[in-house]
């Protein structure tokens, strides 16, 4: 079943919270809204749900409306026939955890020999097959957020919505269930939206990502699209460009431009972005794309080539597969850098010299509406 | 349309239900203050005047708003010093058994006043008390006399020392020691610690006690009717009374100075909430995770044997005066020797006390109102809750307001209000065991109400959401969910509400008849009767039958009395 948004748009009191996205996820795909908290990508889901009622728009669930502001349709939560997890899991503590995944078949009058057949299948699919009797109090958040999955499974829905539902687990046990989770949403061919602040979980989950800021919709895309072609600096920070500096442009010559830091006058080649570019421009840069050498002694400014800048290392921090520097530039901006070079550590105090290949280097405009004006 | 009719209809109908519960009583209230003659009583034409207020500045009033005020102001006073020290105790220091100690600071709340200031009188009045009996058979010069200003004062102090004590044991235990040890690490000393960390830490709840104590001793109407009374000792709460039921009653003055009496303790409780930011005190909770407590040192043993006083003082001098009342046939007792002689003890007073027909229907009586003020109350509570705390509907929120007000009402200005209330009425309920239940509804509609909320206010809406998502509807929501989640809230707001109307004596003073009467009002009539050996011998059953469902229920009781 797909999931179609058009024209929506929530505010609580005076705050506009979702102004105005269109969303579309396709039947089986996991479409991932990411942003920043406060971005609207909660409210967007609730609204989904059926939690909220937003202003105006219309809202679709397997070609079906749900929420029509302009034809009056407002179908209540409990009969859109949505699966959901909660980022709190809210698992009922006074029930068993065979009680919380039986209780939506309950509520529907299902058959108990049915009911039994189907909680049990589905706690064995999410692996908890022992634990029904144990009380939902009683769990590690591991085990919650599994019931919580299994009970939002077990009716069947015609879509499944997560609101970041690996957020408070710790960051091996998130590894392990992103993958379960994903595993299993394929395998049912599930349609599924979920909501994360978290690149990576992004990147991982998702046929389609949505960036989300301020309630508005910055990009859309498949994640390795998205990945290496941000469409502004906004985005490339959700994607793992940690080094963003706001730039103006200097020169262009087909994709290729030059431009300077605002900060300190250094000038930086690069690749312009798909979507055009503004003068008042951002440089977007991968921590691991840069190249982190000790100088060698006399080396001066002007000896260097394109994108190459004497720098002093200032922190330096041994990461098991990688190291992690920082180093500042003559002209004062400090640079990210990840390096997987852990044999020829640089330590902290060293002349060095950094370097970002061209085609590596990303000259954006800095928000969305930089590219509108275009 | 029709959900927008039904959107409204549901908070509409929890206005009326607090409209005739709080607003009609009030507005009563205030109006007839300003008519010639009382509402609904046939006695004339209806005509506005000023002059009610005119009335009251005599010197008799005057008096007695003087009595008020030094009297709670001594109260206050007395009852601030022995909670918070015991507060401290209990909470800060290494004093022994902590656990007796927060015991001993809660303990008078489950002794009706009543019952207490009856066993007083016997204690401690005129040359006869037992106190001055001992006194006199010591050889010492001095009596004590609790028939007086500094005597109501004192009572006052004993027994609501536990209000101050809740303030500041939740507020104690909530400033963490790692607080004053991050300030004694920058080099505070103790006592700079004390004024600089806990003190402003606690200080909002110490003046929040002081206002509310005030304004619950200013109102209150037992004490000063048992022992101020008999020696002409008025307090305004007495004088509405006498205006109220002495011929020829003066019913339009009586409202009058109820509207001022309301004003003043509205002004205090207004006061107090705006110090605690709006919180109320019963949410300040809970143990703080504390980790050094204070050490006294060789005061220890000191401050327990003060904490042993007060229980003799509070609770088992009383209990002996009602001991010796109930079981002594000869109430003349001329000496202290005579006070523990075996002879003339009987059983006698105790079983023509629990075979008096007036007793046992009093008890069914005060079982049958306050268990309905119970279900009744909480079914109420939760509603008002609900709408308030899970809805969006229109007008919730000041219906929680609304659910507060009677903390600022006088008891017995409520029960005149609620009185008048139901005369005008056409329904039949003046006379019946209803008008009592809605009498205790309406007066502790603030505690219980606040038991509910705080509960359902704990529950994540997530778990409730997660149900309408997995196809619920509302009412399955609340029966399968939320219901279960709060029922300790559900089980303390019914049981706080059933022990507070048990001990009620104020407002049922106006709105019981004949065959309508408490336990509380048996007991008050026959102290007025003078016949004191049968007030000893229900107060003894209904202290033990207080204490019995207080213990049963004490895990739902927690701070919140």
């Amino acid at each position: 079943m797909s999931i179609g948004v058009t024209g929506l748009r929530k505010s609580f009191g005076d705050v506009s919270v979702v102004h105005g996205i269109d969303l579309h996820v396709d039947d089986g795909k996991m479409l991932v809204l990411l942003g920043p908290s406060g971005c609207g990508k909660t409210t967007t889901m609730r609204c989904i749900a059926g939690l909220d009622t937003p202003e105006s728009g219309r809202i679709s669930i397997g070609g079906k409306v749900v929420f029509d502001s302009a034809a009056g349709v407002n179908v209540s939560a409990d009969k859109r026939n949505v699966g959901m997890v909660f980022q709190s899991y809210a698992i009922w503590p006074h029930m068993t955890v065979y009680q919380n995944v039986a209780f939506s078949l309950e509520i529907a009058r299902t058959p108990r020999a049915e009911t039994k057949a189907r909680v049990e299948a589905m706690l064995e699919l999410v692996g908890l097959r022992d634990l029904g009797a144990r009380g939902a109090s009683q769990l590690s958040g591991g085990q919650m957020q599994r019931v919580a999955l299994a009970r939002s499974l077990v009716t069947n829905p015609s879509v499944l919505l997560l609101d970041e539902p690996l957020s408070n687990l710790d960051a091996r046990l998130r590894d392990y269930l992103r993958v379960q989770l994903r595993e299993i949403q394929t395998s049912l061919k599930i349609t599924a939206l979920y909501v994360t602040h978290d690149q990576h979980e992004a990147l991982a989950l998702a046929d389609d990502i949505v960036v989300l800021e301020a309630g508005e919709v910055l990009q859309r895309g498949a994640p390795i699209d998205m990945y290496y072609a941000p469409n502004s600096s906004a985005v490339a920070q959700f994607l793992g460009y940690s080094n963003i500096f706001d730039a103006t442009l200097r020169t262009r010559t087909g994709a290729t431009c030059e431009a300077v830091l605002d900060t300190c006058g250094l000038a930086v080649t690069g690749t312009a972005g798909t979507a055009g570019i503004a003068d008042a421009a951002a440089v977007c840069i991968r921590p691991n794309d840069i190249h982190l050498s000790a100088a060698p002694s006399n080396t001066t400014a002007s000896d260097l080539p394109e994108n190459t800048y004497l720098a002093e290392v200032i922190f330096s921090s041994f990461e098991g597969t990688q190291v992690h520097y920082r180093a500042r530039t003559d002209g004062g901006t400090i640079w990210d850098i990840v390096s997987p070079d852990v044999a020829g550590t640089i330590v902290m105090g060293t002349r060095a010299v950094v370097h970002v290949a061209a085609d590596r280097v990303l000259i954006l405009p800095r928000t969305r509406s930089d590219v509108a004006a275009q | 349309m029709r959900a927008t009719l039904a959107k409204f209809a549901v908070p509409a109908v929890l206005y009326v239900v607090l409209g005739v519960l709080v607003v009609i009583p009030i507005v009563m209230i205030a109006v007839a203050s300003f008519l010639n003659v009382p509402p609904f009583s046939g006695a004339g034409a209806l005509a506005f005047t000023t002059a009610n207020y005119g009335q009251l500045w005599n010197s008799s009033i005057g008096m007695a708003a003087f009595n008020t005020f030094t009297i709670a102001l001594g109260g206050s006073a007395i009852a601030l010093v022995i909670g918070c020290g015991l507060a401290w105790l209990a909470a800060r220091t290494d004093i022994a058994a902590p656990s007796f100690v927060y015991l001993a600071g809660i303990m008078p709340l489950f002794v009706s006043v009543l019952v207490a200031a009856a066993a007083w009188s016997s204690l401690a009045s005129g040359h006869s008390g037992y106190i001055n009996l001992l006194l006199t058979g010591l050889n010492i010069p001095w009596h004590v006399d609790v028939e007086s200003r500094t005597g109501i004062a004192f009572v006052f102090g004993l027994y609501y020392a536990p209000y101050p004590f809740l303030f500041m044991y939740g507020a104690l235990s909530l400033v963490h020691s790692d607080m004053e040890e991050a300030a004694a690490l920058g080099g505070a000393s103790i006592v700079t610690t004390l004024r600089k960390i806990t003190f402003p830490l606690v200080k909002p709840a110490l003046l929040g006690a002081m206002l509310l104590v005030f304004a619950l001793m200013a109102e209150d109407f037992p004490v000063p009717e048992l022992l101020g009374q008999p020696v002409g000792i008025q307090t305004l709460s007495v004088a509405i009374y006498n205006l109220m039921t002495h011929t020829p009653t003066q019913q339009n003055a009586a409202s009058a100075l109820s509207v001022l009496l309301m004003c003043v303790t509205a002004a205090f409780v207004f006061l107090q909430r705006r110090l605690l930011g709006g919180n109320d005190y019963r949410t300040v909770t809970g143990k703080g995770m504390q980790t050094r407590r204070f050490r006294l040192g060789w005061a220890r043993n000191v401050a327990f044997a003060a904490v042993v006083g007060y229980v003799l003082v509070a609770m088992v001098l009383p209990g002996f005066a009602l001991l010796e009342g109930t079981f002594r046939t000869n109430l003349y007792i001329s000496d202290v020797a005579a006070l523990f002689a075996p002879a003339g003890l009987s059983f006698a007073p105790l079983i023509s006390a629990v075979t008096d027909p007036v007793v046992l229907s009093g008890a069914l009586n005060s079982l049958g109102s306050g268990l309905g003020a119970a279900l009744v109350g909480t079914a109420i509570f939760f509603s008002i809750a609900y709408v308030v705390h899970r809805t969006k509907l229109p007008g919730r929120t000041p219906l929680e307001y609304l659910a507060t007000v009677p903390v600022a009402i006088p008891a017995l200005v409520l029960g005149i209000g609620i009185l008048w209330t139901w005369l005008a009425s056409p329904l039949p309920v003046y006379g019946t065991l209803t008008l009592l239940s809605i009498g205790y509804i309406a007066r502790f509609l603030p505690q219980g109400y606040r038991a509910v909320a705080s509960s359902m206010m704990q529950v994540h809406d997530d778990l409730e959401n997660a149900a309408q998502i997995g196809g619920a509807s509302r009412p399955q929501i609340v029966w399968h969910i939320l219901l279960p989640l709060i029922r300790d809230g559900v089980a303390s707001s019914i049981f706080i509400v059933f022990i507070l109307s048990l001990r009620e004596l104020t407002a049922s003073l106006f709105l019981y008849t004949t065959n309508t009467r408490t336990l509380a009002i048996v007991i008050y009539e026959k102290y007025i009767s003078g016949s004191w050996s049968q007030v000893a011998s229900i107060s003894v059953l209904f202290t033990i039958a207080l204490a019995l469902v207080t213990l049963g229920g004490r895990r739902w009781l927690q701070n919140r009395v």
